[in-house]
């Protein structure tokens, strides 16, 4: 594995769909897709520099790839936003199978209100399954400040969701006798 | 509890979308990689030299990648297409791509090696013509050799002069341009001994050059131009797998070497062991060897090998990306070879597989063109490969 090109393509082979779909998650398709490719560009140029293990230096390029595309005239778009854009209905028929206290969409009110860096920090500890050092490297961050925002993001989505849970209506039969009458 | 939760709010989608992106964009990607010059890591024997010059040059990278991004289109219209993918910097650059991507594809065998090709080429004679004209010819020859049976002299000069005419006869071209194409499928056996099948004459077409040209040719009788009896052969004969390297065979294939160099040392064997049929020089040996060898059941690492010989050689040039005679896209990369020709190739981007190749005189006028529709193993005479 000491050559140069065949490093890289494991390392395009392993990871690229991992870059590109956080790059989805923060652009359009044919942005991300960009960001992703040019992210793979310069860890091809410093291949030899590359930190093990990748992954966590390889967003940490895409993320700031995608923060100039925002300084651009691409208008930035709210992570939450886009996850909403990029859900159908299967990822909804499989959330109605797991029965949450929640609807889908509240659970994503719910997130829409946080802090967007709250929300990023959940994406890298329980979708990428990254630990707070290789987080923090992604975000640019130290690891406090890491905690600090996955802790906030954890307990304000929890409160949500428990404050979504209390007025949801019950079942009509038992709440409202009343319209019953018409019967 | 909110983990899990949050964990179910990732859409599916992206998994699917990355997926498309990724074998969409990999060859590019790669090519592009490959054509670009490393960043040597820092020294630190010499940081007083390199400093400066390292930390501006960073810089600069970054920003250069950073604006190779493309912007296009209104934010909020999403891109009615997948973006296509950056034409790769240069042959040499696609080539390695390839040879990446050859090493990923999985290895295979079964019993049959099955290729069916479409073949497009230059008529330069018409059969039917052709062969009564040869009779003729011989029917004469036989007559005279009769008479002078007992003048060796005579005979001699007689035979000389018979071979002159057939060779002026080979070499008679018709007076319009003519193209026939046909489609073929074989069938070889893996083990020795076994039966196999040529369907040729498949789908047969003739076409001209010019509305000019037709009408040469309805002038001159409208001579049969292609033979178009579809023959089915069955027989165990050995079929010779690549003209100029018949030591070449199904079997032996898997000796071929996985490794560039050594392989590029088995080429130059067999270039000195091959009988040189076609008269090809090197670079032209190594051409139509690359093409055979594409389409035979070599292994994955063999492959990978054969696209980095390939990438060595500097005569190569990348003509960008093109649809081959079934509309496939590929990459195009050509190369002149012996007797003024220049040969083209188009090979599929994602999987490395050579799609269709071409030879085509001076001007670039295709004399054939063969598209490789379908190849793989099956396991039968019957059967095609699944895909």
């Amino acid at each position: 594995m000491d050559d140069p090109e065949e490093r890289f393509t494991d390392l395009y082979d392993r990871h690229y769909r991992s870059v590109l779909g956080y790059a989805l998650l923060r652009a359009e398709r044919d942005v991300a897709e960009d960001v992703s490719s040019e992210t793979f560009l310069v860890a091809w140029r410093r291949l030899a520099e590359l930190p093990e293990p990748p992954l966590p230096w390889l967003l940490g390029v895409a993320r700031n790839l995608l923060a100039k595309q925002r300084a651009s005239r691409h208008r930035r778009q709210a992570l939450v936003d886009r996850i909403a854009a990029l859900t159908t209905a299967r990822d909804q028929a499989g959330w109605d199978v797991a029965e949450h206290v929640v609807d889908r969409e509240a659970a994503l009110a719910a997130l829409a209100a946080l802090p967007e860096r709250d929300v990023e920090a959940l994406v890298f500890a329980t979708w990428y399954g990254l630990p707070p050092e290789q987080a923090a490297t992604v975000m640019g961050c130290s690891v406090r400040t890491y905690n600090v925002r996955l802790h906030r993001a954890r307990k304000r989505l929890g409160q949500a969701l428990r404050l979504g849970d209390g007025p949801r209506p019950r079942p009509r039969l038992l709440t409202t006798p009343l319209e019953d009458s018409h019967d | 509890m909110t983990d899990r939760l949050f964990a179910q709010l990732r859409p599916g989608e992206l998994d699917d979308l990355a997926d498309d992106g990724y074998r969409r964009r990999r060859s590019a990607d790669l090519a592009r990689a490959f054509a670009t010059p490393q960043v040597t890591p820092r020294s630190r024997r010499r940081p007083y030299l390199l400093m400066a010059g390292t930390a501006v040059g960073t810089a600069v990278a970054g920003l250069a990648a950073a604006a190779v991004v493309v912007v296009s289109g209104e934010p909020a219209q999403p891109p009615a297409r997948p973006p296509a993918a950056a034409v790769p910097a240069d042959a040499r650059s696609f080539l390695l791509a390839a040879a990446s991507t050859a090493l990923r594809e999985p290895a295979a065998t079964g019993r049959y090696w099955y290729v069916r090709e479409r073949t497009y080429m230059r008529v330069h004679t018409a059969p039917g013509e052709y062969a009564a004209r040869i009779k003729a010819l011989v029917d004469a020859q036989k007559r005279t050799e009769e008479q002078l049976k007992g003048d060796p002299g005579r005979l001699a000069a007689a035979q000389e002069e018979f071979r002159r005419k057939v060779t002026e006869l080979k070499m008679n071209e018709l007076p319009y341009t003519a193209f026939s194409a046909d489609t073929r499928e074989t069938w070889r056996p893996m083990r020795a001994g076994e039966v196999a099948r040529t369907v040729s004459n498949q789908d047969v077409e003739v076409t001209f050059g010019s509305p000019q040209d037709e009408a040469a040719w309805r002038a001159a009788g409208s001579p049969e131009l292609a033979d178009r009896n579809q023959k089915t052969r069955d027989d165990a004969e050995e079929r010779i797998l690549s003209i100029d390297n018949p030591s070449l065979n199904l079997r032996n294939l898997k000796d071929l070497p996985t490794e560039a160099d050594e392989l590029g040392r088995r080429l130059d064997e067999l270039w000195r062991q091959s009988p040189k049929e076609s008269g090809a020089d090197k670079a032209g040996y190594l051409w139509q060897t690359g093409v055979d060898l594409m389409t035979a059941p070599l292994r994955p690492g063999t492959r990978a090998a054969l696209f980095r010989v390939l990438a060595d050689q500097p005569v190569m040039k990348l003509e960008g990306r093109v649809s081959d005679s079934l509309g496939r896209t590929g990459i195009a990369l050509s190369a002149p070879t012996q007797h003024s020709f220049t040969v083209r190739l188009v090979v599929d981007e994602s999987t490395a597989e050579l799609l269709q190749y071409e030879l085509a005189v001076d001007g670039g006028k295709v004399g054939l063109r063969v598209t490789l529709e379908d190849l793989g193993w099956t396991g039968s005479l019957d059967d095609r490969p699944a895909s």
